[in-house]
């Protein structure tokens, strides 16, 4: 195992919230991340999957420093990782980076691709002017764009080349770590394969690590060396890739692996179908959080809360009763 | 999008004269008159001491309301005379200069303010924010012409304190507009994207976010620069705005009014200066927002 290049113990982020329709109500705290720890190694990559509102995104943000943690502490490079928007938190901005769900929103319309993919080099002034544009000819190469390409507005291209050129702009500082948040999502099916292939390709390259964050586990199966599963602002079940695909231990973790379609019309898995939707994290259910809509659910799991503790193989799971899908 | 061929084919590079043509291409005959007509203006405002015939307080009291040369006067005074036998068109090229002085500071401090005040409001959010916008709401709820009215009775009338006013006139919407735009482009794309990228903050307002609003504000300078120079001419109409002997297009207005019936040209030739080229910067700058959009094109 390469050493950590990112570490985060026990982090938790609140937000204040009104509840719709409750103008005059006091606020009320929604703990969007609870109690999270995540190691991310040098070069690899780790991915976060979860259904819309688990927390995902939010985690994927305090990673980055771009928002701070109600609780917990974070270390980037073995050094404290700055939150607040100073000179130093700006310093690390050179090797934390991010992509974006939606490539058109994250570009600016007014300029050209070249002029954005180019600017962390202008923004941190990293050499002079003539060597900001090799390094740039050399990113559009790395990210297959043309020079013509890149003197093109975000709108007049496709989607395709602009998730490109948000990659080539996170990528051309040379960063330790990047955060992809839902990176494909927005894409066509025939693109979302190009751009997950290019960024794998970057990263045996450049030896970059990444965060993945997504709800397809096809995707996430493709890219990650170790996934890390959420539920209700927790990580629910953490393994390397293959172990988890192979052998799911929490019960939602299984319900999420049997939606996946199969190539193979004869292999037929049993489907596993949860009943409701999750749980609004204003109202955490008490015991297993997971218990509402768990078809393994017992009188324990409403009771205790069970941690996220090592199996003996080292998997990580939080569940009183791993591997069942009824009752015990 | 466009032909690939449009795109690819590169900018070469063009004499400033073919530059422009092309840029302008496609420009609608009112704008194009909007836009000569403004350029007239400006023309005017810049050469007016090589092109007046006549100083503006240059008495001839024995051509008192001369009619305009069309009218059977003589061409020694184009546009007529008005009671003291001052040459109408000398002092409508000086009121030009002297309402486009104002009204272009004006707007200019206004909108430079504004800006600067919502991008502040919009940085700092907490109290700074609510003390910006309860400035906004004072100045929005008061009538401008009674804070025009009370400064200068209180402080008497000079001409930098009189721009001076004019440029507190309509700070407050630039203030609302950038702040508000400012809030929405802070909240999701490309603002987190550059900020995220180690951007300081003058850089994500002055390079990303600014160019993005600036249609909004131009738009809202092309209504606003009208209203200045409709305040100018209010103000000096009733007394209160450039002073004798000094003119403008409103003191011009004012005091032609008493003469309308016999002598109408001393009021209506500024009054029809003030018309065409405020409504010649509305059509221009709706047309340049327009064209300053690389999404529109």
């Amino acid at each position: 195992m390469t050493a950590a290049l990112l570490e985060a113990r026990n982090i938790a982020r609140d937000f204040l919230v009104r509840r719709p329709g409750d103008l005059l109500g006091r606020k009320r705290v929604l703990r969007a991340v609870d109690g999270v720890d995540i190691v991310v190694a040098r070069g690899r990559t780790l991915g976060i999957v979860g259904e819309s509102g688990c927390g995902k995104s939010t985690l994927g943000r305090l990673l980055l420093g771009m928002l701070p943690p109600t609780s917990g502490t974070l270390r980037f490079e073995g050094q404290p990782l700055h939150a607040r928007e100073d000179a130093a938190w700006r310093r690390q901005r050179r090797r934390l980076q991010m992509i974006f769900q939606d490539p058109l929103g994250a570009l600016d319309r007014r300029l050209t691709l070249g002029e954005q993919i180019r600017e962390p080099l202008d923004i941190h002034e990293t050499a002079d002017v003539q060597a900001r544009e090799r390094r740039l000819d050399e990113m559009l190469d790395a990210v297959g764009l043309s020079r013509t390409m890149a003197a093109r507005y975000p709108h007049q291209v496709s989607g395709g080349q602009r998730q490109r050129a948000v990659i080539a702009r996170a990528l051309i500082l040379d960063p330790a770590l990047v955060v992809c948040d839902e990176p494909v999502s927005a894409l066509d099916v025939s693109i979302q394969a190009q751009v997950v292939n290019l960024l794998r390709e970057l990263q045996a390259r450049i030896g970059v690590a990444y965060v993945f964050i997504s709800h397809d586990l096809k995707v996430v199966h493709h890219v990650s060396h170790e996934i890390a599963v959420m539920y209700l602002g927790r990580v629910v079940e953490q393994g390397a890739r293959d172990r988890l695909f192979a052998r799911p231990e929490h019960p939602y973790t299984r319900a999420l692996m049997s939606a996946v379609p199969r190539p193979d019309p004869q292999q037929r898995s049993r489907r596993i179908l949860l009943s409701g939707d999750p749980p609004s994290p204003l109202d955490i259910p008490p015991g297993c959080r997971f218990h509402t809509r768990c078809p393994a659910a017992s009188d324990l799991c409403r009771r205790s809360e069970p941690a996220l503790a090592p199996l003996a193989d080292g998997h990580r799971v939080a569940c009183h009763h791993p591997g069942r899908d009824t009752p015990p | 999008m466009g032909s690939p061929l449009e795109i690819t084919a590169a900018p070469a590079r063009d004499g400033l004269l073919l530059r422009t043509r092309r840029w302008m291409a496609g420009c609608p005959i009112l704008v194009g008159a909007g836009i000569a007509w403004l350029l007239a203006m400006l023309a005017i405002a810049l050469s007016v001491d090589l092109i007046a015939p006549y100083p503006y307080a240059q008495i001839d009291l024995r051509a008192r309301l001369a009619p305009p040369a069309f009218l059977g006067g003589d061409l020694r005074h184009v546009l007529g005379t008005d009671e003291l036998g001052r040459d109408v068109m000398s002092r409508l090229f000086y009121s030009i200069r002297m309402s486009l002085l104002v009204a272009l500071l004006g707007t200019a401090i206004g909108a430079v303010i504004g800006t600067l005040l919502g991008f502040v409001a919009a940085h700092f959010r907490g109290w700074v924010d609510d003390a910006v916008m309860v400035m906004v709401d004072f100045q929005a709820s008061m009538p401008f012409m009674i804070i025009a009215l009370s400064v200068l009775a209180f402080f008497g009338n000079s001409l930098p304190l009189f721009i001076a006013l004019m440029g507190l006139f309509g700070w407050e919407r630039y203030a609302r507009l950038v702040r508000g735009m400012t809030l929405s482009a802070g909240e999701h794309g490309y603002a987190v994207a550059v900020r995220q990228l180690g951007a300081s903050p003058w850089r994500v307002y002055g390079r990303h976010i600014l160019p993005n609003i600036a249609s909004a504000l131009i738009v809202n300078v092309t209504l606003n620069f009208p209203e200045h120079i409709i305040l100018e001419t209010g103000l000096s109409f009733l007394g209160l705005g450039v002073q004798p002997p000094l003119t403008s297009l409103g003191n011009m207005v004012g005091h032609g009014r008493e003469y309308l019936q016999s002598a109408w040209w001393i009021a209506v030739f500024p009054g029809v200066a003030i018309v065409l080229t405020t409504l010649s910067m509305s059509l221009v700058g709706d047309w340049l927002r327009d064209r300053l959009d690389p999404t529109l094109r």
